[in-house]
């Protein structure tokens, strides 16, 4: 029993976390039609200005906002100054476009940073255990799973109840048509890419909560498990980043409950065939919105 | 209301419309007939800012649109059902409504749903559906229900009844009908030439991007070169 609640609490942990990242790939997918590769880095200029911030005495929980605006603002300047100019263009452009700005992010932050890993100062109360009954529970992870609950549940009333979000819904479902009925392509778009670095900027704090260092590569592993999630949860609808995003963290958990100890190194190469059999049989992912494949 | 003068639009080196004029006058009902290919969608894509012209223009009202961007237009008091429906399919019934009356002011939309869904009864009953999962025929009438968010004084419609039961064809067209007679002015591109011809008040016919025939919808409906081209002998 204390087993099974802890192998829940893994899972909801970690799937919320690739659920938040997920959504942010998929949101700025529903617009442009491209997979953003520089959404890790997102998670790592958050690092970065919570890092600088507590250095500069400024009290923790304030620089967590304001780190995470800065996420969101990072995302929709990358927007505007490196997507915007290349509207139009294939969405191939705009990957390649993505890798490139990435990659000039590494190296900034190891040339005017430090290419080391920084220890980020950790609030006492996100360290530690607590136990109820027999159960030991992290307490970043209790923290993690309320605080992308709730992020998860603001983001759905933000999209399904707002004037906002259906008009992002909407040019997500058929961009032109959406344009016709005055919904402006701009806004629309600055709008998912600040969302996009808003979920990565949580999705970010609960990751270094979790690990208590930032260096410049720091988003990559996020990234990839993101990806990943979004391919099998389906690219066309949130909905499929929040399923995907729990359904790979169920399946991480598993494989590390599962796996006899000296197989957990094989845990990464299992979810990498499972997605390989989701790419031959169900390319469209679990929530296929859209019956004809993705580009 | 709308003109279109001398209208040319290219994709890459292939005209698809090579110099179309025509107009409509308000509380017109006007149609533009014509084969697949023959470059009436896209003649409706330009007038609505969603492909580049290559020449001529478009005035609404006797404004030029050229310099309004596609999203300017729908302020102008036209509005578009599209070619395939196209509704937003991830999106319900209900949201597609609220999407389509994107540029109302806050307190207005709840009223303007109230009026639409008056009109469509279907989609009353069916709001909370995602509108995917609507029947070709319902997600045709919110089509044009989500067009009709705005209050139109001028609705175009590109195909409205294509792939649809003939059943519903007649509903559709009998909606076209209601809203003439509301004094809504329309713009329909069809190819069922027969139920446009009887519905509207002038008709264009388009063959490989050029006008060729022009004339009230009556007299074209009679004239023996359409019918062997397009009514064929069992109209």
């Amino acid at each position: 029993m204390e087993e099974f609640i802890q192998y829940l609490i893994a899972v909801v942990n970690l799937g919320s976390i690739y659920a938040l990242l997920a959504l942010g790939l998929v949101v700025v997918f529903g617009q442009l039609g491209f997979l953003n590769f520089a959404h890790g880095d997102l998670m790592t200029l958050f690092g970065y200005a919570l890092l600088f911030q507590t250095a500069w005495g400024v009290p923790f929980w304030l620089a967590v906002l304001i780190a995470i605006l800065f996420a969101g603002f990072c995302a929709v300047a990358m927007e505007r100054i490196a997507f915007r100019p290349l509207r139009g263009q294939s969405p191939m452009s705009l990957l390649i476009t993505s890798f490139a700005i990435s990659g000039a992010l590494h190296v900034i932050f190891q040339v005017t940073i430090s290419p080391r890993s920084k220890p980020v100062p950790i609030p006492e109360f996100l360290s530690g255990y607590i136990t109820i009954g027999e159960v030991f529970i992290g307490r970043a992870q209790i923290f993690t799973i309320i605080v992308a609950v709730a992020a998860l549940l603001l983001l759905k009333v933000f999209l399904t109840n707002s004037r906002l979000g259906i008009a992002l819904r909407a040019s997500a479902s058929d961009f032109d048509v959406a344009r016709v009925m005055g919904i402006r392509a701009n806004r629309v778009i600055a709008l998912a890419f600040f969302l996009s670095g808003i979920l990565a900027g949580i999705a970010a704090l609960l990751w270094i909560a979790q690990r208590g260092a930032v260096f410049p590569t720091l988003g990559l592993t996020p990234l990839i498990k993101a990806l990943i999630a979004a391919i099998i949860g389906g690219l066309s609808n949130p909905k499929g980043a929040l399923y995907g995003g729990f359904f790979l963290g169920a399946l991480e958990a598993t494989l590390l409950h599962i796996l006899p100890d000296d197989y957990v190194v094989f845990r990464d190469a299992v979810v990498l065939l499972i997605l390989v059999f989701f790419l031959v049989f169900r390319p469209n992912g679990i929530i296929a919105t859209n019956p004809e494949p993705m580009r | 209301m709308l003109n279109v003068q001398d209208l040319e639009v290219s994709y890459g080196p292939v005209a698809a419309v090579k110099g179309v004029s025509f107009s409509v006058e308000k509380g017109e009902l006007v149609t533009i007939i014509g084969a697949n290919g023959a470059g009436k969608s896209t003649t409706l894509n330009a007038i609505m800012g969603l492909v580049a012209i290559a020449g001529g223009d478009i005035a609404l009202n006797g404004a030029s649109l050229l310099k309004v961007p596609v999203e300017g237009r729908a302020g102008l008091g036209m509005s578009y059902a599209p070619e395939g429906r196209r509704v937003f399919k991830a999106l319900s019934v209900l949201e597609n409504l609220k999407a389509g009356g994107n540029i109302l002011k806050r307190g207005e939309t709840e009223a303007r749903i109230n009026a639409v869904m008056a009109r469509f009864p279907a989609l009353l009953e069916r709001q909370g559906q995602d509108a995917g999962t609507l029947s070709g025929g319902e997600q045709q009438m919110l089509a044009i229900a989500r067009a009709l968010m705005v209050s139109p004084d001028f609705l175009i419609l590109d195909e409205p009844s294509l792939g649809l039961a003939p059943k519903v064809v007649g509903q559709v067209f009998e909606i076209i009908a209601e809203l003439r007679q509301a004094g809504v002015t329309i713009l329909l591109v069809e190819q069922n030439v027969h139920k446009s011809l009887a519905v509207a008040d002038r008709a264009y016919v388009m063959e490989l991007g050029l006008i060729v025939k022009s004339g009230p919808a009556g007299a074209l409906a009679s004239d023996p070169g359409i019918h062997d081209s397009y009514l064929g002998s069992s109209a």
